[in-house]
């Protein structure tokens, strides 16, 4: 893994491969910021292309105050949310709502595809994380899959970080009962 | 099940990354993009800067060989400066166009 600032000043400097070399570095976080957000997979490609295409252009405005990942990481949420915006009435990403009400909210239990995950924690957990309102799947996403701090998640998201904590914990308890039910139950 | 086992179960479905993918080479296809058309207009103004070079180097070869034909050609083309001058001009500026417009659109 080649150092943030060397690699930002060759990149800077015009080095293509410098540039290819982040996109492989950072696609994964890129990808599963997005992926959270947007379900179809044409969209996800072009919406990455452009976040890392934004990258390249305010790259030279980055003042390493933050790690390159978080910085990369606010540019994937910000282009993601602009994109569900443009795009809301889309049936395939009209499950990305940004609705944040956990307590009203209506898992589908009884489906094909619940039939075939039955076998797999991990695809149930997965079925579940893919129905939970925006805000919740996006600190889930940052919190457990990048490791991201609860800081760093207010600095991508710009939520409040008593807001990420309190989405964290409702969001995990709520994946907890239903994982016990559904263990129960198997 | 125990509660320490119910939470290991959750620990570990969160961090198992979701099965979706970006298409083979994105890495490259991004690069291509982002470089294509900046490397386009620096090809531009190689071969434009190319071009002036031979044009001086055909010019030098033809004085030594026969200074009164360089001459008259020099006195043709210096006639002609206007018109060579737009052209040079107007390529480079449709090419700065193209990526003003390129980048706007991106933005």
């Amino acid at each position: 893994m080649v150092p943030e600032k060397e690699l930002v000043s060759k990149v800077l400097a015009g080095d293509a491969r410098a540039f290819k070399c982040l996109v492989e570095q950072y696609q994964r976080l890129v990808l599963h910021v997005s992926s959270r957000m947007i379900r179809n997979e044409d969209d996800l490609s072009d919406v990455c292309q452009e976040v890392f295409i934004k990258v390249h252009k305010g790259l030279g405005t980055f003042t390493f105050q933050s790690k390159l990942s978080t910085w990369i990481a606010r540019i994937a949420y910000l282009t993601s949310v602009n994109h569900l915006r443009k795009y809301k009435n889309d049936q395939l990403n009209r499950s990305t709502s940004e609705n944040d009400e956990l307590d009203n909210l209506h898992f589908t239990e009884h489906t094909p595809e619940r039939i075939l995950i039955r076998k797999d924690v991990n695809a149930y957990v997965h079925h579940l994380i893919a129905q939970l309102p925006l805000n919740y799947r996006t600190v889930l996403t940052l919190y457990h899959l990048q490791e991201f701090s609860y800081q760093e998640i207010e600095e991508i998201t710009g939520m409040p970080e008593g807001t990420v904590k309190n989405y964290l914990f409702r969001a995990k308890k709520l994946l907890r009962e239903k994982l016990e039910l559904y263990l129960k139950h198997e | 099940m125990k509660n320490e086992e119910l939470d290991r179960l959750l620990m570990q479905a969160l961090k198992e990354e979701p099965k979706v993918d970006l298409p083979l080479g994105f890495p490259a296809m991004v690069t291509r993009h982002v470089f294509a058309r900046s490397r386009q207009f620096k090809a531009s103004v190689a071969a434009v800067a190319w071009g002036l070079l031979t044009g001086c180097l055909v010019f030098i070869g033809l004085f030594i060989l026969n200074a009164s034909l360089a001459e008259q050609l020099l006195r043709i083309l210096y006639s002609g400066k206007f018109v060579l001058l737009t052209v040079v001009v107007a390529f480079l500026g449709v090419q700065y166009l193209d990526q003003r417009f390129v980048k706007l659109r991106q933005s």
